[in-house]
């Protein structure tokens, strides 16, 4: 594997190539601007010269002899009738310009000055410490101070400026510079005066800006492709070489006939233009090159620029083998770090083994049972491929098997199917965090899709209306190490961004356990059995709560979950179900305080605030002081039990969970009735001018804010008196309480009213002439007319009510569409600027360069990911201990 | 000399110029030799309070106020640009 380095790059030199080069690395010279003959061979000297490498088989490339494939091309050339400005550096052309006297070419400095800049680059050259930015600043400096002087210190003569017409335009008090004397200026300046322009002479000189020759790239960097009907189709690159050479033989011809001034100047510039483009097809100022159809053309630039362009798509950007993609589907009997994988997914991904005494009966057992299955039905990995000892890949088929069975040894390698247990790396995009790219284990499984927990979404942020996600296999003994000791899922339950879980029970099994364990839910011997059957519970059922219930002994859901708990566990905490309007005292007689003694939960329901991802205190606590693994176990366990006691009870809402008893509705119309009433008379008070403004507001701005706190304020109070009738026996309810979806503000907008629309956070005012719609009297600032919407969901809007609805919903859409956009564009920059940065061992945090960042990791060198919310210690936790007399 | 106005304003954290003797004690410990320091510009404000005592290859230490440390010690090296 290991292979011997044949040389070792020291240094690397960036510069201009001269005309000088380019024909000696030209292989031969272009002039025919035609690329195949009727037969379909190359044209000798045409831009598919056979010199210039070769891209059909058969033929050899007339420079080197080799074949296609083999041969990478070689460069060729065209030597241009007339010279032509290379539009990329005009900028740097016009400064040189500027900063050089035309007559004498010698930079407008004075002797002193050119010394005193050339010894500081020198300095930064001799030191090795310049860099191209150090060194660029000093020349720019330079060139700054050359470009002020009125008159040059060497000749005495004054200077005249030249401006640019972007892209390759240059003008001398509005006189047109030809390149041809662009280049002759360029050409005056003195070797002596070079470096402190930024050039070394002995590699570059500044009239290589002007080019004389282009070279022309070899034939398989822009193959031409043969389309079905037998058509040839030119790459771009060809077809732009082709425009440069009609257009430079027919300079040549008109310049060599005597043609009009005007004519030859025409052409010339219709080379610069073709010629800019080939470079650059976006440069500014000049129409795009366009095909046929309409198409821009792809030049050298657009190859290489942008996110498809050849850096970011193909060197930073890399394709993988041993990788599989597919829609992803839930299973809660899973673990949350295993991954289920389809039977015909794993029989492309392959791990390789390396064959050893120890398992070399087992590979020839699955090599046999992949050929002749002793059991249809049970999954059975095979193998692909045998690698043998000399290195030879041998694909297992059904003719040779039996023969490469018997030969298998020692010392082979078998490309072995995927198998349960296998690691994997398991992935969604945009891997915005390290929790998108997790390590799984593998269990293979019938269907076509990815089986994953439920409790895994929220760091991958998956859901399953047709997500897909990726795997990988890691190939390598290493790999698979590193994968298990850093990536696994269970290594990854509390989150290194705010010190807590993100992976813990979401919507169904947060109304499971919350179904389980409120109020006094009790079960009967046979459903807390099949309940803790779940689990794989083992041991004597606990003292049940009611032994004396009807019909037999029964136990409490809190019972149950405490099963799961550890016993050392103590815990007090609010529920999501907590009332925050009422007091603690309250809230305590009503059981929406949970408290957890000696792993024992007496009180309080099990629901968002104790188990969901981000919240789950319980989950928290578990992962913080237990360990990942014991985590792992606790959600896995939690997953199931909220199954079994969701199949208990069952859970169901629809649109009459919304219903609200008539009287209530009156009440809740009569409430908006008096608010539309009470705004009314604020608008006339306005409106006689007799509104008394706020501090630091205008009468508008207090009559606005005052109105929307007066709507604001009815749709809480809908939403209470809606509330006051939708108690705990309403399953959307129990949904928004216990924190598995929904909030009550959503169902007070399908009960009672949806209330004030919103753009730009003001109430809704465009639309018509003084008015929202045509419906409202011009001036109307009343509340229906400026977007207050008094229906429900579900008694339905009307039009005004609709259109306003839109309205706002729109605003919501575009927001979130421009959010993502640019928070992914945020997240690239800051990756880019932090990734090599990394926490030493001394606890400094340093880049590559191993300057110092932070002289302590985050300051106060604590692990996030092992901190409670942020914080290295847990004091509430701490005093709880001491209080019960725990060391 | 560091009771300048500018120190008031707590916002501004405090800079200290060290000594080379200081910068010996100072760094040593923390493993990091001059070159690895981050950067403050001689023309910086925070400098100019100094004094203008500051030149470049000293190194200024910041006490600054961190949201997850409370106190904590920063060292600069001054550079001219």
């Amino acid at each position: 594997m290991r292979e011997m380095i044949p040389k070792r790059i020291g240094k690397i030199d960036f510069a201009l190539m001269g005309p000088k080069e380019v024909r000696k690395l030209s292989a031969t010279k272009v002039i025919t601007a035609d690329t195949y003959d009727d037969d379909g061979f190359p044209i000798p000297m045409g831009l598919m010269d056979l010199h210039m490498g070769v891209i059909e088989p058969g033929l050899r490339c007339k420079t080197s002899g080799r074949k296609m494939d083999e041969d990478p091309g070689h460069f060729g050339h065209i030597d241009l009738a007339m010279p032509v400005i290379h539009a990329g550096y005009s900028k740097t052309v016009k400064d040189l310009m500027n900063a050089t006297h035309p007559s004498s070419g010698r930079i407008m400095l004075t002797q002193d000055r050119i010394d005193h800049y050339n010894k500081q680059i020198q300095a930064l050259i001799d030191s090795d410490a310049g860099t191209t930015v150090t060194i660029g600043g000093i020349t720019r400096r330079a060139i700054r101070e050359a470009a002020k002087a009125k008159t040059c210190p060497h000749c005495g003569e004054p200077k005249i400026k030249v401006m640019l017409d972007k892209p390759t335009t240059f003008r001398e008090e509005g006189r047109k510079l030809t390149p041809k004397e662009v280049r002759s200026r360029l050409e005056k300046i003195p070797d002596s005066d070079l470096l402190c322009l930024g050039f070394n002479p002995k590699i570059t000189r500044p009239e290589y800006m002007v080019l004389t020759v282009l070279s022309v790239p070899p034939v398989p960097m822009r193959p031409s492709i043969t389309l079905e009907s037998g058509e040839r189709s030119e790459d771009d690159l060809t077809h732009k070489l082709v425009d440069v050479l009609r257009i430079n033989q027919r300079l040549r011809e008109n310049r060599d006939a005597g043609a009009p001034q005007l004519i030859v100047e025409d052409l010339w510039e219709l080379l610069q233009y073709h010629i800019t483009t080939y470079f650059d097809n976006q440069t500014a100022g000049i129409p795009t090159a366009r095909h046929r159809s309409g198409r821009p053309l792809k030049t050298i630039v657009q190859r290489l620029k942008g996110k498809e362009g050849r850096f970011r798509s193909n060197l930073s950007g890399k394709r993988v083998n041993f990788s599989a993609r597919t829609v992803i589907t839930p299973d809660p009997y899973l673990s949350i770090n295993q991954v289920g994988v389809p039977e015909l997914a794993a029989r492309e991904l392959t791990v390789p083994v390396r064959i050893n005494i120890h398992n070399l009966s087992f590979m020839r057992n699955i090599i046999k049972e992949n050929f002749m299955p002793s059991d249809p039905d049970t999954y059975i990995p095979g193998i692909n491929y045998m690698i043998r000892p000399d290195g030879r890949r041998v694909k297992l088929t059904e003719d040779n098997w039996e023969f490469n069975h018997d030969r298998l040894e020692p010392g082979f390698v078998v490309e072995r199917h995927l198998m349960d247990g296998d690691v994997v790396l398991f992935n969604r995009q945009p891997s915005l965090h390290r929790m998108s790219m997790m390590a799984h284990e593998v269990r293979i499984m019938k269907g076509k899709t990815f089986r994953i927990n439920l409790c895994v979404c929220p760091p991958y942020n998956a859901d399953f209306d047709g997500d897909e996600m990726n795997l990988h296999v890691v190939q390598s003994e290493e790999a698979r190490a590193e994968a298990r000791i850093l990536m696994r899922v269970q290594e990854h339950i509390r989150s290194p961004r705010f010190g807590g879980v993100v992976i813990g029970a979401i919507h169904d099994h947060i109304t499971g356990m919350f179904l389980l364990t409120y109020g006094d839910a009790s079960y009967d011997i046979d459903q807390t059995v099949r309940i803790l059957s779940r689990v794989d519970f083992k041991g004597d059922l606990p003292k049940p709560d009611y032994p004396k219930a009807e019909g037999g002994p029964r136990w409490s859901g809190r019972q149950i979950f405490s099963v799961l708990l550890p016993d050392d566990m103590n815990l007090k905490y609010n529920s999501s179900v907590y009332f925050a309007d009422r007091s603690v005292q309250e809230n305590e007689d009503l059981g929406m305080i949970v408290e957890i003694v000696n792993g024992n939960m007496i009180k309080g329901p099990v629901d968002g605030n104790s188990i969901s991802a981000f919240k789950g205190i319980i989950l928290e606590e578990i992962s913080r002081l237990k360990g990942a693994n014991a985590a792992k176990e606790f959600i896995d366990k939690v997953t199931r039990l909220a199954v079994g006691g969701l199949m208990e009870t069952g859970c169901t809402t629809g649109i009459d969970d919304a219903d609200v008893p008539e009287d209530a509705l009156a009440q809740i119309f009569a409430a908006q009735k008096k608010t539309v009433k009470n705004v009314d008379k604020l608008v006339n008070t306005y409106n006689a001018g007799k509104l008394q403004p706020r501090p630091g507001r205008s009468a508008e701005e207090t009559l606005e804010v005052e109105i929307m706190s007066l709507l604001g304020q009815v749709r809480d109070t809908s939403g209470e008196i809606a509330g006051w009738h939708l108690g705990m026996d309403n399953f959307a309810v129990i949904m928004a309480r216990s924190g598995a979806r929904g909030s009550m503000l959503n169902l007070s907008q399908m009960a009672g009213s949806i209330g004030q629309q919103a753009v730009r956070g003001e109430r809704i005012s465009r639309g018509y002439e003084q008015r929202t719609l045509s419906h409202f009297n011009k001036g109307d600032l009343g509340a229906d007319a400026k977007g207050f919407v008094r229906s429900s969901y579900k008694r339905g809007l009307n039009p005004t009510e609709y259109f306003f609805h839109s309205m706002g919903g729109r605003e919501g859409l575009v927001d979130t569409a421009v959010r993502t956009s640019r928070s992914g564009y945020m997240q690239r920059r800051l990756v880019n600027a932090l990734e090599d940065l990394r926490v030493k061992y001394d606890g400094t945090v340093r880049n590559t360069a191993n300057t110092v960042v932070q002289f302590k990791y985050g300051e106060d060198s604590i692990d996030p990911t092992r901190s409670k919310f942020g914080s290295a210690i847990d004091i509430d936790g701490l005093i709880g201990k001491l209080k019960r007399g725990e060391k | 000399m560091n009771d300048n106005v500018l120190w008031l304003n707590k916002l501004v954290p405090k800079h200290i110029l060290l000594d080379d003797a200081e910068v010996e004690t100072k760094l040593k410990p923390l493993n990091v030799i001059r070159e690895q320091l981050p950067k403050i510009l001689l023309k910086d404000p925070a400098l100019k309070a100094l004094d203008n005592e500051a030149k470049p290859g000293d190194v200024v230490e910041i006490h600054r106020v961190s949201e997850s440390a409370g106190a904590n010690l920063a060292y600069r090296v001054v550079v001219e640009e």
